[in-house]
Parts: structure tokens; sequence; C-alpha cells
């Protein structure tokens, strides 16, 4: 099991996005203490605990009722008693009520809500951007969604309906509008991808090579719900609609292989019916017709149809990637991985497991905080990722999730995080931010703006711009480039967040005169536990030799544990 | 020129008189002294004369590249007319009712393109210029050599002589115009018409240059002509410009613009007998033919046409030759283009009368 | 992650997690598809093909717009899309070039020149990064540009330098963009107008010895954590610094200061000439691909006042480091493209400019693996069409790929467990220029 120390910076950051202060560290660390007696660092630091690896994952449990407190369940159909029945991840043999606390306050706060948003705004947009949707617009409509707990299917349908004008919801359309310019093929694989979790790009032209479940069929069905949609702008509002076209009958085509061979199909989801497509007389095609340069508002509309169809609970890719999704999101792998290989020849890792929290999740009403709960408090979650002595971590598979797997901070927790752990946060968020902001990354990495940026969005911008991936690349594995490492080390704006100033981390350890307790102050700021003896030492030996210029080797103190991989990765 | 029995002078008026067709781009055009041949020469190596009261064409073969430069002697009676290519060949022609012939010719008389050409108001000095950055002086009649004018830092790309003969100017690539005396062969002054000059830190060539050169019949007033603030040196886009400079001061007198939506440059101009000025230039917009009042920036009309290279004034002041583009086949960016449309552009040859069609 | 067709290799060898050995890997599988090297029977064919590829190294110099065949490459004096510009010899006997090249025509023997390029888009938006992919079949991804290709394709150098940099105008930064699918590592580390990163300069009161003494404490860390953990995590990180430090430690090959005067004067002072210095200096250095990309060729208008002295700022640095490569013995190992989107409309538009035209035109090549001397594929009387075998740009790629190591029809890149050919599979090298 993950020490306290281990689960509390993990779970702060799976959860609001950075690391916790060193006062919430030392208040968790304290009420830990307080609930196992003095000393204990985690039942699992000594070794044990290898007898649990590997057994049963998903194999049913007693879950523990209180789970339920906290997670906001709005849709219960599945009723109380079945709720009480979810079994876990992995039943956790020792629950610590300290840690499910700490895992309701987290999911409570607001810090939440940004959380999922950033996250779920990279694995949605995969950093592409356009102008329909105003950047801002869509992370206030993710960060509300996710702080009221929307259901997920209820988020997904409004993302893929696209159509309201409702000012609380229309920025969804930025998905279709923005991150897939409108194309319908682009709308179509997108949606296969994320949330069917098939990737069906090759099925586009003739039936996948090796995949033999992704048929060219299966292409074309998810296409004829989508087909008809198009970006259309209204002269007279200047506003930019994701409208639908009337109905043309089936879609054809042709595997590339054999051109001659012509195949047609309606709209159709993987596995379900083909939807017939009605045909209308002319000019009565329109449940409205067009007029004052709107478009016509068809009778049959296939996006829509497909908006509720793919989120019904009985559309069960959607809800086995949408959960296989947030599993990743909190274990760093999917139970099916790649995230988008969704099919026979890839099964999941833990397929009785991926099942229960399938059903669970779409009984539960789609409770996103219910399950990322659910998983938080697993003993899966909460192992730690170092392997006990003896064991050989080559020998463990990454997808036996028996070692907490390490995953990369994105680039909004890396700047979250770092801020926080320098004690620049509060100042960066209190400073102003300009109506139009004339930051851009471009003009300040080519040396033609000399400041670096001083308020929160200006400063996300730059860590994004360094730390994401380039736009349309999904971000799933680690990446470390020469990029990242030159920003960290000279970065003249993370360097000036190390100097000491108002109460930051510099200014906080340079008035620590005992060795040890700077050291203390210093790794419970930075990395979220208490130094070992030979890292203590190791500070003390450090400002010894450069005793006439402590504060700036207190500053490369922190930089090196700010530029550690145990700061980079979520371990 | 006028006579009571003519129309007066109306270019709003201005209504399309003879056409003529041929099948590649004609950038130089001059009428005879006599009004009833035009000359033209373009992106051939060939030298073309239209009989406007027969409507033949004559063409004659003497050169080797495109031709740069083309001027006729003001002077009926002499009946010449002088030519200049890419290659930098000189041509002295004189011309019958029977057609056009060589009298003498210099080969490599600049060591590249000639793009000026002018000639004495008395038709004894040629001028040529072009981007060897020399302007070179020859005896028109005989073809031998003259003083070589040296000064130019940038290719030159027009010349003219003052009215009063004593002097020459000529205009380069960076909108330097040097008076040069033709007494001494040394220049005398630099006018500045670096506004139809342009360079930008990205691009990777300077862009416009002192495209023409008109003098006003006074020799009071030049007309520089070309493109101001180009915006790349691709597309060559930018605000078509000519400015009149005082010639006693050089300053800037009045800069003239296109009203229109335009891009490009102005690639002739002439001072009309009441004073105001025609146009051509590139025909983005649409429009190609322009009007000036000499006082006011901005052309008070304008007529829509494809891009004019050049033109020319008829003897009697009442009519302009236009050599306009004309597209032949598809152009533009190519794929997939039928091999047996695949031709060059051409041109049109057109009158345009510049009074009240009676 | 590469692999051969006989080599289904699990999905967990493309994570990063397997940094450093999987890059040996490739080396090694690089190997196993170059089978062409003579001595593929006596040493180990991945041996081989390591050493074989270790040593190839490509300047791509692209003249973003499109320079005119017809002004270059493929004069067609006295016709009637011709131009003004005459032909000249060169070094070859009989082979003429556009005399705005006399610098380039007396090292025609060391050149290969494809006269024969028919290609498939007319646009610049869509043409470039087109052509730069290798105008790939849709496959539902985006193909790496060629020096993400090649950089990922070929060994990793041992000189720690970024294997791929990108010499252009303007702004300069890391380019995850040109990657693709293979991700973010192998994007372009691009220098604006020649300068390095800004990041690249430590700020003055981090001394040497304060930087030595922080790194080292970094390494402690990471040798701490680094116990009971996989490593490979740990690893990759390690790497990404160690490429951060060589770079910072290389600042001498982006201080002008340190040119021979002789030099910058050969070159010019111009963009292309300055960059090409710099790409010399960089090929020295061992970077595995350079690109110098010059723009605004594209001369839709006032053609060949601009081709007049738009050409000469390529022929006097391009002959240039062809000299230079050559003294240095490096033109066995370097490849030299010169190239651009497409050529110039025979047809002369009413701007007197020339428009984009991808069905015929030229490129040239040099050095590893290319024939001397040779022109390949000829155009028309009037150069308008290609009146031999057109190449496309699937021949172009597999003639680069041929000549850096790598064997296109045996290997192939796996994106998310999907084979993927590293090039189109319709389409042969251009076996005219291969040595």
């Amino acid at each position: 099991m993950a020490s306290d120390e281990e689960f509390l910076r993990r779970v702060y950051l799976d959860l609001t996005g950075s690391i916790p202060t060193p006062a919430e560290a030392r208040a968790f660390l304290a009420e830990c203490a307080g609930e196992r007696g003095a000393g204990g660092r985690g039942p699992a630091a000594g070794g044990r605990g290898s007898a649990a690896m590997g057994q049963g994952l998903g194999a049913g449990g007693q879950g523990s009722g209180k789970s339920t407190k906290g997670a906001g369940t709005k849709r219960q159909e599945g009723g109380a008693a079945r709720h009480t029945a979810l079994p876990r991840p992995n039943r956790n043999p020792y629950p610590y009520p300290s840690r499910e606390r700490l895992i309701s306050r987290l999911l409570a706060s607001p810090d939440y809500a940004r959380r999922l948003e950033q996250a779920m705004s990279v694995a949605l947009m995969e950093r592409r951007t356009g102008d329909v949707v105003p950047t801002a617009e869509w992370n206030r409509y993710l960060r509300d969604s996710f702080a009221a707990n929307k259901p997920w299917d209820q988020l997904v349908r409004e993302i893929v309906a696209a159509d309201t004008t409702d000012p609380r919801v229309r920025p969804a359309l930025r998905f279709f509008a923005d991150g897939r310019q409108g194309d319908p093929h682009r709308m179509t694989q997108d949606v296969a991808r994320l949330f069917l979790g098939m990737n069906l790009g090759c099925a586009q032209c003739h039936d996948h090579p090796t995949v033999t479940d992704y048929k060219q069929a299966h292409y074309f069905g998810l296409y004829a719900y989508l087909g008809q949609s198009k970006l259309h702008k209204v002269a007279k509002t200047n506003e930019t609609l994701l409208v639908e076209a009337a109905p043309t009958g089936k879609v054809e085509f042709a595997s590339v292989f054999t051109p001659d061979t012509k195949h047609a199909t309606g709209p159709r989801l993987l596995g379900g019916m083909e939807l017939t497509v009605p045909t209308f007389p002319k000019g009565q095609e329109f449940e409205q017709p067009p007029h004052d340069g709107l478009p016509g508002v068809p009778k049959f509309r296939a996006r829509q149809i497909l908006a509720s169809d793919l989120t019904a609970t009985a559309s069960r890719a959607f809800v086995r990637t949408s959960v296989n999704r947030f599993w990743f999101l909190m274990m760093g792998r999917g139970l099916v991985h790649p995230l988008d290989m969704d099919h026979s020849g890839n099964p999941p890792s833990h397929p009785e497991l991926l099942d229960l929290l399938t059903r669970e999740f779409a009984t539960s009403g789609f409770d996103v905080k219910r399950l990322l709960r659910e998983i938080a408090v697993s003993e899966t979650y909460q192992r730690s990722s170092r392997a006990p002595a003896g064991i050989d971590v080559a020998k463990v598979p990454p997808q036996s999730y028996r070692l907490g797997l390490l995953k990369p901070l994105s680039a909004e927790q890396l700047a979250w995080s770092v801020m926080q752990a320098t004690g620049t946060l509060p100042e960066v968020m209190k400073a102003g931010v300009p109506e139009k902001s004339r930051f851009t990354y471009k003009d300040y990495s080519n040396d033609l703006r000399a400041e670096p940026p001083a308020n929160l969005p200006d400063t996300l911008e730059l860590f994004a711009a360094v730390f994401g991936n380039p736009p349309g690349e999904p971000e799933v594995e680690f990446q470390p480039s020469m990029a990242h490492s030159l920003f960290l080390m000279n970065e003249k704006l993370v360097l000036r967040w190390l100097e000491p100033r108002n109460g930051n981390l510099a200014d906080r350890l340079q008035k620590l005169a005992d060795p040890a307790a700077l050291a203390e102050e210093l790794y419970l700021s930075v990395l979220t536990r208490r130094p070992t003896a030979e890292e203590s030492a190791e500070v003390r030996a450090y400002l010894e030799k450069h005793a006439q210029r402590r504060s700036q080797a207190i500053g490369e103190l922190a930089w090196a544990l700010l530029a550690s991989a145990e700061f980079r990765l979520n371990h | 020129m006028t006579n009571g029995t003519s129309p007066m002078l109306e270019p709003v008026k201005a209504h399309p008189g003879k056409s003529f067709k041929h099948d590649r781009q004609l950038t130089r055009l001059r009428f005879s002294p006599c009004g009833r041949y035009l000359f033209a020469g373009g992106l051939e190596p060939l030298l073309h004369r239209w009989d406007l009261e027969t409507d033949q064409k004559i063409s004659t073969p003497g050169h080797t590249s495109w031709i740069g430069g083309l001027v006729v002697d003001p002077d009926p009676q002499a009946a010449r007319l002088y030519s200049a290519d890419y290659h930098g060949n000189l041509c002295g022609w004189t011309y019958t009712t029977d057609g056009v012939r060589r009298a003498w010719s210099v080969t490599e008389a600049h060591s590249s393109w000639v793009r000026a050409l002018a000639l004495s108001p008395d038709g004894r000095w040629l001028a040529s210029a072009g981007m060897d950055r020399t302007v070179r002086l020859w005896h028109a009649r005989e073809g031998k050599p003259g003083p070589v004018l040296a000064g130019h830092a940038g290719y030159i790309y027009s010349a003219a002589f003052h009215p009063d003969g004593k002097s020459l100017v000529t205009g380069d690539l960076f909108g330097v115009v040097k008076e040069w005396d033709l007494a001494t062969g040394k220049a005398v002054r630099d006018l500045d018409a670096k506004r139809l000059h342009t360079r930008k830190e990205n691009f990777l060539a300077d862009v416009g240059g002192v495209r023409a050169l008109t003098f006003d019949a006074a020799g009071s007033g030049l007309l520089c002509s070309g493109l101001a603030d180009a915006e790349s040196n691709t597309f060559c886009p930018g605000t078509p410009c000519a400015l009149l400079l005082d010639w006693r001061s050089g300053q800037t007198k009045q800069e003239f613009r296109i009203k229109e939506k335009a891009d490009g440059f102005i690639n002739a101009l002439r001072f009309l007998a009441d004073g105001t000025l025609v146009g051509c230039g590139e025909g983005q917009s649409g429009a190609a033919v322009w009007f000036w009042k000499p006082d006011q920036a901005e052309t008070y009309h304008s007529i829509p046409g494809p891009t004019g290279y050049d033109l020319d004034l008829h003897p009697d002041g009442r009519q302009v030759a236009l050599a306009l583009f004309e597209n032949r086949g598809r152009t533009g960016n190519g794929r997939k283009v039928e091999r047996n449309e695949y031709v060059p552009n051409g041109s049109l040859l057109r009158l345009l009368n510049l009074y009240a069609k009676v | 992650m590469v692999h051969t067709e006989t080599e289904k290799r699990p999905y967990e060898c493309r994570s990063s997690e397997h940094g450093f050995s999987r890059r040996k890997l490739l080396g090694m599988l690089g190997g196993a598809t170059a089978g062409l090297t003579g001595l593929g029977s006596l040493l180990r064919p991945s041996l081989a093909a390591e050493m074989k590829a270790k040593e190839r190294q490509v300047l791509l110099i692209w003249l973003d717009g499109g320079i005119s065949q017809l002004e270059s490459w493929d004069p067609k004096p006295g016709t009637e899309y011709g131009g003004p510009f005459r032909a000249i010899p060169t070094s070859v006997p009989g082979v003429q070039i556009s005399e705005l090249m006399p610098h380039t025509a007396k090292r025609m023997h060391q050149l290969a020149v494809v006269r024969s390029m028919c290609t498939q888009d007319e646009n610049h938006s869509t043409g470039v990064p087109r052509i730069l992919r290798g105008d790939p079949k849709n496959r539902g991804v985006d193909y790496p540009y060629l020096g993400s290709a090649v950089t990922h394709l070929t060994p990793e150098s041992r000189n720690g330098l970024p294997p791929y940099i990108w010499i252009k105008p303007g702004s300069g930064g890391f380019i995850y963009q040109h990657a693709g699918f293979l991700g973010a590592k192998y994007g372009a580390l691009a220098l604006g107008d020649g300068k390095p990163p800004i990041h690249i300069h430590r700020p003055g009161k981090i001394t040497e010895e304060v930087d030595e003494a922080r790194n080292a404490l970094r390494l402690k860390a990471n040798a701490r954590f680094r116990q009971g953990r996989r490593p490979s995590e740990v690893d990759a990180y390690e790497y990404s610094y160690q490429t951060a430090q060589q770079l910072m430690r290389r600042k001498d090959l982006f201080d002008d200061s340190q040119l021979a005067a002789r030099d910058v004067e050969r070159y010019g002072t111009h963009p292309l000439g300055r960059h090409l210095l710099q790409a010399r200096r960089l090929l020295e250095a061992g970077v595995r691909f350079v690109q110098v990309t010059s723009y605004h060729w594209d001369t839709h208008g006032d053609n060949f006042n601009m081709h007049l002295d738009l050409v000469p700022q390529i022929d006097r640095p391009f002959a240039a480091i062809l000299d230079d490569l050559n003294d240095r013995g490096l033109l066995d190992h370097v490849l030299v493209v010169l190239m651009s989107e497409f050529g110039r409309t025979p047809k002369i538009n009413q701007r007197i400019g020339r428009d984009h035209w991808p069905e015929a035109w030229s490129l040239a090549l040099a050095g590893a693996g290319i024939k001397r001397g040779v022109v390949v594929g000829k155009t028309n009387r009037e150069g308008t069409w290609v009146d031999s075998t057109p190449y496309d740009v699937g021949h172009l790629f597999h003639t680069v790929f041929r000549c850096v190591g790598v064997d296109p029809t045996k290997t192939e890149y796996v994106n998310n467990e999907q084979p993927l050919p590293v090039v189109r599979d319709d389409c042969p090298p251009i076996q005219e220029v291969l040595a």
C-alpha cells in the first residue's frame, strides 16, 4: 500500500490537479497519525502486502456504505440496495477513514471541478482550438458541469447534439465545431475513438487490416449519423451552428481494395440495428423550413438520434469506454489499453472488473464523482508505486496494477504544482487579468517579449505550450522532451519563483535556522513528504557548503526537487 | 490638335474603338507620330506593327528575347523607331507603308535586360537603361554609342527626356530618379520617389521600382508610377501609386491612388491635353484604366478591364491605345489541365476614344 | 515503433517507458531491414545496418512557395513559356541549367537533378504538409514530416544533439506538429533565423558551477526515487536533461562570431546564406536531419524580376555547401535535397507571374546514396508536361529512405497497434538517381 504521503500527493493531483500545500499535508498526515497511532507511515511501507497483490481484482467484495456520501447521486435508478452491493475495484483491506474523508473533501472542493475541466478538455479537444466557441466559455461549461456532477451521459449527449442556443449548454458545440471543424469524417473518427473506444480511422477506406472487429461498415454506420452535419454561419447574428441537412437515404461506400463492390448503410451503431432513413416528399423534409437566413430543421435528424442512442445505458461500448477513460485518468493506464482499441483481440486486463464498473456506472446514472470515488478508495488505487524489497519491478507487468503506475503530470497539473510548491500560487492567482492578453508563447520563446507571464491564464498558456502535446495528439504517455528540461533549468519565471519574497517557499525556508526543519518544510512543500534522514543530511551538507550564499543555495535545493522525476511524475 | 469639329475630351464618356487580339502578352506599345501605326512588343522576340487603316499586322524578327523598350521618333518625316530586348540588344528601325526595316542593331548593348528606352525631343539621342544599372546614350539615327551614365544602385526601369531636351531622368528599383545633364553627362540630382520601393524584413527581394516616367508638356511636372507599400515579394500586392514631382523643387506635389480596391503596379501614365491624367495597370479589382485630375489623389473615373501593361496617346490627343492582358485557356494554379487547352496568355490591343460617342 | 513484417510487437513497445531499449531496438530493426548492405552476410545484419545508417545525415533545403523550374533546373529558353533567361552549360557535358545558377552549374557533376516530378497538390496549405509527409494515403492519422520520420527510423546518434533541427526565418521553438503520430519527441527544434531557443541560455546568475551543483542534487534525488520503481520513466526524464545539457554545451554551434569571414562571404549574408552556413555547422556536429527553409518563393507576381534576385540567393550558398561537404568528406554521408512543394506554371499570368504547377517540376539531390552528375527525366519542348516516367512524392520518399539506410518495403510504423507503411507502397524509388 502507498504510504499516507504517497497517497496524499497522488489523490490531490488526481482529484484537484495540484499537490497540496504544506499545511494541508501536515493536517492530513496528523489526522492519519492520530488514527493509527504515531509513527505509522502506511501499512505497506514495511514490505507487506505482496501477498494481496494480484488477487481478485474485481472479484467482488463488500463495499462500504459510506461511499455514497458526497457522491451527489441524482439518478439512483439502481437503488440503494444495489449500490451498497457495489464491489470495489479491489476490496481495500486497510480502510482508512482519514483517506476516505480526504477523498470526499477533495471531490467536494471547487478544485475538483477545475481538475476535471482541465483533464477532460485535454482529452476531448486534444489541445485543438478554434474560434466558434471561446476557450473560456468551453472551460466554464465543463467546470460547471463537473461542479454540478452532471451525469456523464448527459454531458456527452449535449456534446454530440450540439444544437442548442441555451448559453449554458451552447459551448458544447466546441467539440465538433472547433475540435473537428464540423467535418463529418473527423467527427465520425473522434466519436468512435473517444466515446466508443474504437479507432476506426483506417476503416474509412477498408476493413481494419489487423483488427477483425473493425469493419468499414461500422465506420459508415456511424458516419451515416453525422454525414449530414455541417457548420453554418448565420449571417444576421454571426453565430455558427452545426446544422443538419435533410436526409438523403443510405450512405454508399466501397473498400479501396474492391472499389466496384458498393455497399450502403443507414445510421447504425456497432452491434445495433440499422435505422431506416425515412423519405419525405420534396418540400416536406423539414419540421421547420429554412427562413430568415436560418437553415431548415429536418424532420429526421440523425445526429440528434445519435446523441441519445450513443449515450443510452444500453450503449455498452459507450459506457465501457467512459469507465475505461476515467479509470485511465486515475490509474494511468486503461483496463482496455490503448484507450481507443477496444476489440476482441485486445481484451481488458481485468474483464470482470470492467464489466462490473460499466454496469455500475450506468445504474448509478453516470455519476462521475461516485465512479472516481470508488476507484480512489480502492486498494488498487492506493497501492505504492515502489516495489517492496525482493520484488523485481521488471516482472510486474503494468497491466497488473500490482504497483502504482508512474503518470506524467499534465501541463496544467505541473503549472499548478510548481506554483503551489514554490508558494507563488496565491500571488499569481491574485494578479489581475487584462481583458485581452498580449502574451503569446511564440513571442516569448522567440525573445520578442522579455517579461514572463504574470497572471494565471498566461502562466497556464506558457506551461501548456511547453508541456502539452501538439493539437490533435492525445496525451496518454510520458513523453519528456529537451524542451521541458531546458524550460525547468533556465526559465526565468521558474527561477524567479525560487527567489525569496512575500512568504513564498524560499522566504519561509530562509527563515528556518535549523537545517532539519528547513529540510522538512522543503520536502513537504515540494514533494509532499518528509525527508529521509539521508535527504535531511544532504540538505544540511549543501547548506553548510554554501553557507556564504545560503539564499541561493536554498533555491538550488528547491530547484533540484522541482526538476526531479519524483516531482514530474504522479507516483 | 483639337479643332472645331472634334468632340471635346470627355474621359467619363470614353468608349472603345478598334481592338486587335494577339497570342502573346504585349507589354510595350507606341503610336507612330502620323497616328496610322501602332507598334508593340512583349513577351516574345518580335516587333509588331498594326496598320490602323488596313487592320493589317506585320511582325518583324530581329530580337532574341522579350521586348523591354520601345520608342518612336516624334518626327513623322524621320519614320523611325527603336526597340531593345532582355538580352541587351538594341535595334533601330525605319518604317514605310510597305513595312518595317531594321536600320541598325547593337548586340548586347547592355549586359542584361534593357527595361527602358527614351528618345530626345529632337530625335537625336536614344537612351537605354536596364538591369545592369547603367544608362547608355546612342546617336539614334546611326546606332553609334555615346556616353555611358553610371550611378544607379538599383535596376533601372524607366527613362524620359525633359521636353527642353537638356536633361534625362531615369528611375530605379529603389525609387531613386536621377537627373542627368546631357551636356556634361553627369548626374545632377536625385529625385525622391522612394515611396515606390518597399523592402520589409521578411522579403527576399526589393519590390517595386519607378516603373514609368512621364513629363507634362511644359516640363514642370514629372510623373513617376509604380507600387507603394508592397506587402510581399511574391504576389507583389500593394497600393498602385503615382507621384507627381515638381520639377523645379523635386518635391512631391501630388500622390495618385485608385479609388477602388486595387493592388499591383500602375504600369503607364500620360497627361491629356486638358491637364488630366490617364493611366493603366494591374486589373486585380476589375478596373485597369484610370483617370485622375491633377490635384486629386483619387481617380475620378475608371474603366473595367484586365491588366493594362502599357498605353500610348494618339497624336490627336483624343484616343489612347492600351495593351491589355487577355486570358487564354485555363490559367492560374494548375493541375489536371487539358494539354491541348494549354496555350500562352495573350493580349488585347484596344483603342479607347476619350470623348462621348457621337 | 518500427518493426518488420515478420515481427509483431506488442503495443507496450511503443510507450515511451522503453525509451532507451526501444531506441537500440530501432537501430537493430533498421538493420534487419537493411539487407542491402554487401556486408550483410559477414556482419550481423543489425550491426551492419547500424554502421551504415549511423553515418547518414540529411540536409533538406526547402524553397517554400515553389521555385520556378524554368528559371532554375529546367530552362526552356526561346520557347513560348521560357522567359527571358538563358541556359548555360554545366560541368556535365550536354546538361544546361538557368543562367541564374552559374555557381551551381559548375557543381553539376555532383548533383542528380530530377526534371520529371509530377505531384498531386497545387495548394500550399495542403501541398506543403502533404509533400513533407510523403503524401501518405489517408489512414486517419497524421503522418510525420520527413525530418521526424528519418530521425525515428534511423538509430540514435551518440552526439546527444537534437536529431532534427529546422532552420527557418522568423520564429523558432519546438515544433511538435512535425512528428505527427510519432509523438512530440520526434518534433523539430526550430531555430528562428538560426537562433537557438531562449531556454538554451542559462540566466547569468546561475554559473556553471551552480548548474553542476543543482543538477548533482537532482540526479541524487532521481537515484533515490528510482529505487524499487520502474526505471523507464526516470530514464526518459533523465535523457531529456542530458539532451538539453548537451545542447547547452554546444552553444558554439549558434555563435556567429566564430564563423570565418571567408565562409560568410562565400555563403552570403542573406538568410539562405546564413542558414546554410549554420546547417553546415550542424551537419558537421552530427545532427541527423537539418532542414533549411526559405519562404516567399511563391512568385505569382513579377516572377522574372523576383527570380532574378531570388535564385542567386540559393545558387551561391548551395554551391558553397556542396563544396564544403565535399571537402570534408561529408558528401558521402549527407544526403542533400533541394526542393519546393511544386514548380511554377509555364504559362505567364497577368501579373507577369507564374502560378503553382505540380504537373512538371524539378528538384535536385546530392550526396549519400545518390549518383553524381545525372539528370533524370525530361519535360516536353515547352516544359509544360513530363515526357518521361513521372515521379511523385512517394517515389522521392522511397529514394530518401534508401539513401539513409532504411528499406521502406520492409519497415513499418506501428501506431496504436495499427501497422502503417512508412511511405506509400505503390511507388518504387527513383532508381536512376541511386548510386
